[in-house]
């Protein structure tokens, strides 16, 4: 299983406990500096059984501007 | 090439802009001016007459110059105009300009420039009876600085306080940018300014109207320009043209895109409406600063044959176009990538890039920074990461799918017939109208996906239906299946092999070597349990984590996340809502990711362990999203006949 496939089973896992997608993923690439972080990310909110907040995602993401079309 | 319409909205803005700036200069000339005559001499009455002319003076090489310069440009309005008839079927010497039209046009701008005289002469009286009656009263010249600051540019005169002219340099830098950020900043500022001078805001300043006339000038000038050239061609009935954003007058929004008779309009221009400045439909329009015009309109050319003549020489120009480049016009940004990503054939997706302006903007996103199209207040920037891999080809063909979706609605909204063509498998015709008159930011957003609205719907029914029953078939399945299987590897691999053989069976979307290429095999690899789990949860129309990411995107777009994901609720809860059924709610960020999706797959760009897996993901979004993808290549097929 390859980081991509494992983030996704984690956004799966993550969807199943909160009922919501946190995280804009789509242009994320499999090669991506950011996919280790996003992975502990969402393994470190599924274990504390907290939610992914902003300010948790701006600290890996950049922020866009407001009505940007991603 | 510009509409007409876009060369006015253009120019009028930079018109205003200029003379924003003429302002600046002509308040320092004065106030040098004023400095040096009264250096160590008090002001007196006689010397306040002597100034007068020095005052007028400044007027004229500031101001009226500026004015006269931007008159001279009126000149592209009648090139807009001259191409916009030249479309049309009117006979061919109504196309040309003629010794007496050159005639009309010199009086227009003569006319023209005296609006501008009447707001010099004006400010000049009110200038120099301040500095007449300073010098009556003896007034304190720094209190008549400020006065005359505030009568040429109102609450954006320079100031002592070096904070002050910090935020008027804010307003000038940020007022006429399209960058959200800087609009902002715009605003914040302008609001300090207004409370800093809150007690003696002067309502009659020369900038308030000077960039008036600056606007509204030039939409006179193209009324009368459009009337006089309409009636020369025996044409009586005109079209409203223009846009809608968030400040459009009722009255625009009501009229825009009616075609009407010029007794008919005079008619309904007899009526009352906010912000109306006068009765002549052709001269006032909606009001002050209305950015609306009028067009020389026949009924008849609606008449399906007319329509086909003008087609015939449309098609004309565009094969000649696309001779020379299939992707028609193109910034010098676009110019190496678009081959790069689209091809070099030409195919309905091309045809659409070729239809649609040159990019405005092309910038780079930093590792960890989100790609985005951003086209509000008609921006156009795409940001994009460098199309260095695959990935990123994916991704550029995704924003650039958000830019057809974007760019092509705004093509088409204005005209009937093809949104009736588009529009052919609506059934609520709300969403047309909502297409009509767009959505978002001032109502720009004018996107053909909204028109899929319904379609999105129909599929994300079906594939949330029982959904958790299906999650947990593939579960059980999965589970017997395994514990069924050998503990002899070799035997294992040939009984998922035989295992994977009986999935894939005529419902199967796709044959088993496009199934192996998906996964990265060929026809001689081992089949593993992944393997076939995977394909037992393509036959219940779940996602397999192994999918591409962004045929997830595509589901997730269509399921709001119930099935898939890419892009996250709160991305999709930030827009407006486009439709409901019940309690089913299509936000226009469904909208815009189905059909972003859409494009990156149809043009060939979704990639996998280094091939292209286009073909593969184009059977599986018809397979699980039938009906929408289906409407969007009915789209594309009705935009590469345009």
């Amino acid at each position: 299983m390859n980081k991509k496939e494992q983030l996704y089973e984690l956004v799966e896992e993550y969807q199943n406990i909160f009922d919501e997608q946190p995280i804009n993923l789509h242009d994320l690439d499999d090669d991506s500096t950011f996919i280790d972080d996003i992975i502990s990310l969402v393994q470190n909110s599924i274990k504390s059984k907290i939610k992914i907040t902003d300010d948790m995602l701006k600290s890996v993401f950049e922020d866009t501007p407001t009505n940007s079309i991603l | 090439m510009a509409t007409k319409q876009e060369i006015l909205s253009k120019l009028a803005a930079s018109h205003e802009q200029r003379i924003s700036k003429v302002l600046f200069d002509l308040e320092e000339d004065i106030i040098n001016s004023l400095q040096e005559a009264t250096n160590g001499i008090p002001l007196t009455t006689d010397l306040a007459i002597q100034l007068r002319p020095n005052l007028k003076r400044l007027i004229e090489q500031n101001y009226l110059k500026e004015g006269s310069k931007i008159i001279s440009e009126y000149d592209e309005v009648v090139k807009g105009y001259m191409d916009y008839i030249r479309t049309t079927p009117v006979p061919d010497r109504f196309k040309l300009l003629t010794q007496p039209d050159l005639k009309l046009i010199n009086q227009l701008k003569q006319l023209s420039f005296s609006g501008f005289e009447n707001v010099a002469n004006r400010f000049l009286d009110t200038i120099a009876n301040e500095v007449y009656q300073s010098a009556i009263v003896g007034k304190p010249f720094p209190e008549m600085v400020q006065n005359i600051r505030g009568a040429v540019n109102g609450v954006y005169r320079r100031s002592n306080e070096a904070a002050i002219n910090r935020l008027v340099d804010i307003v000038e830098e940020n007022r006429y940018s399209d960058d959200p950020i800087s609009k902002k900043k715009f605003e914040d500022a302008r609001k300090i300014l207004h409370s800093k001078y809150a007690s003696d805001i002067r309502g009659e300043n020369m900038r308030k109207y000077a960039s008036q006339i600056a606007h509204d000038s030039i939409m006179q000038f193209d009324g009368q320009f459009t009337k006089y050239k309409g009636e020369e061609a025996g044409i009586t009935s005109f079209k409203y043209t223009g846009t809608n954003i968030i400040t459009t007058r009722e009255f625009c929004r009501t009229y825009l895109n009616e075609v009407r008779t010029e007794e008919e309009w005079r008619d309904i221009f007899t009526g009352n409406w906010k912000g109306k400045s006068g009765s002549d439909p052709f001269i006032n329009r909606g009001g002050y600063r209305c950015r609306h015009s009028f067009v020389p309109y026949d009924p008849a050319w609606d008449a399906e044959d007319v329509q086909k003549e003008i087609k015939k020489e449309e098609i004309k120009i565009d094969r000649k176009r696309k001779k020379e480049n299939i992707f028609g016009d193109v910034s010098n940004d676009e110019k190496d990538i678009l081959p790069n990503v689209f091809g070099k054939d030409e195919n309905k997706y091309t045809k659409a890039i070729s239809l649609i302006p040159a990019l405005k903007q092309l910038r780079y996103v930093s590792e960890g920074k989100s790609a985005y199209y951003f086209p509000w207040n008609n921006a156009d920037q795409l940001n994009v990461k460098k199309v260095v891999n695959d990935g990123a080809k994916t991704t550029f063909a995704h924003e650039y799918g958000h830019r057809i979706d974007d760019q092509i609605g705004r093509l088409v909204n204005d005209n009937d017939k093809v949104i009736n063509e588009l529009s052919k498998n609506v059934k609520d015709k709300n969403i047309v109208n909502t297409f009509k008159k767009g959505i978002v930011y001032k109502n720009e957003a004018k996107n053909i996906s909204i028109l899929a609205s319904e379609k999105i719907l129909e599929d994300r029914k079906i594939l949330v239906k029982a959904l958790d029953e299906r999650k947990k078939q593939a579960n059980d399945w999965y589970f017997s299946t395994i514990s069924k299987l050998s503990n002899n590897i070799d035997k294992r691999y040939k009984q998922c092999a035989k295992i994977l053989d009986e999935l894939i069976d005529k419902d199967f979307p796709l044959t088993k070597n496009e199934f192996l290429k998906i996964m990265g095999k060929s026809a001689n690899s081992n089949i593993l349990v992944d393997d076939i789990k995977t394909a037992y949860q393509i036959k219940l129309k779940l996602m397999p984590s192994s999918l591409h990411r962004y045929m997830h995107d595509y589901i997730g777009s269509v399921t709001r996340n119930k099935v898939g994901f890419g892009h996250s609720d709160s991305y999709y809860k930030k827009w407006e809502t486009i439709f409901k059924d019940g309690k089913d709610v299509v936000k226009f960020g469904e909208n815009l990711e189905t059909f972003a999706n859409y494009y990156a797959a149809h043009t060939g760009n979704f990639y996998e362990f280094g091939k292209s897996v286009s073909v593969e993901y184009v059977k599986l979004m018809n397979y699980y999203a039938p009906n929408l993808t289906r409407e969007y290549e009915y789209y594309m097929d009705v935009i590469s006949k345009l």
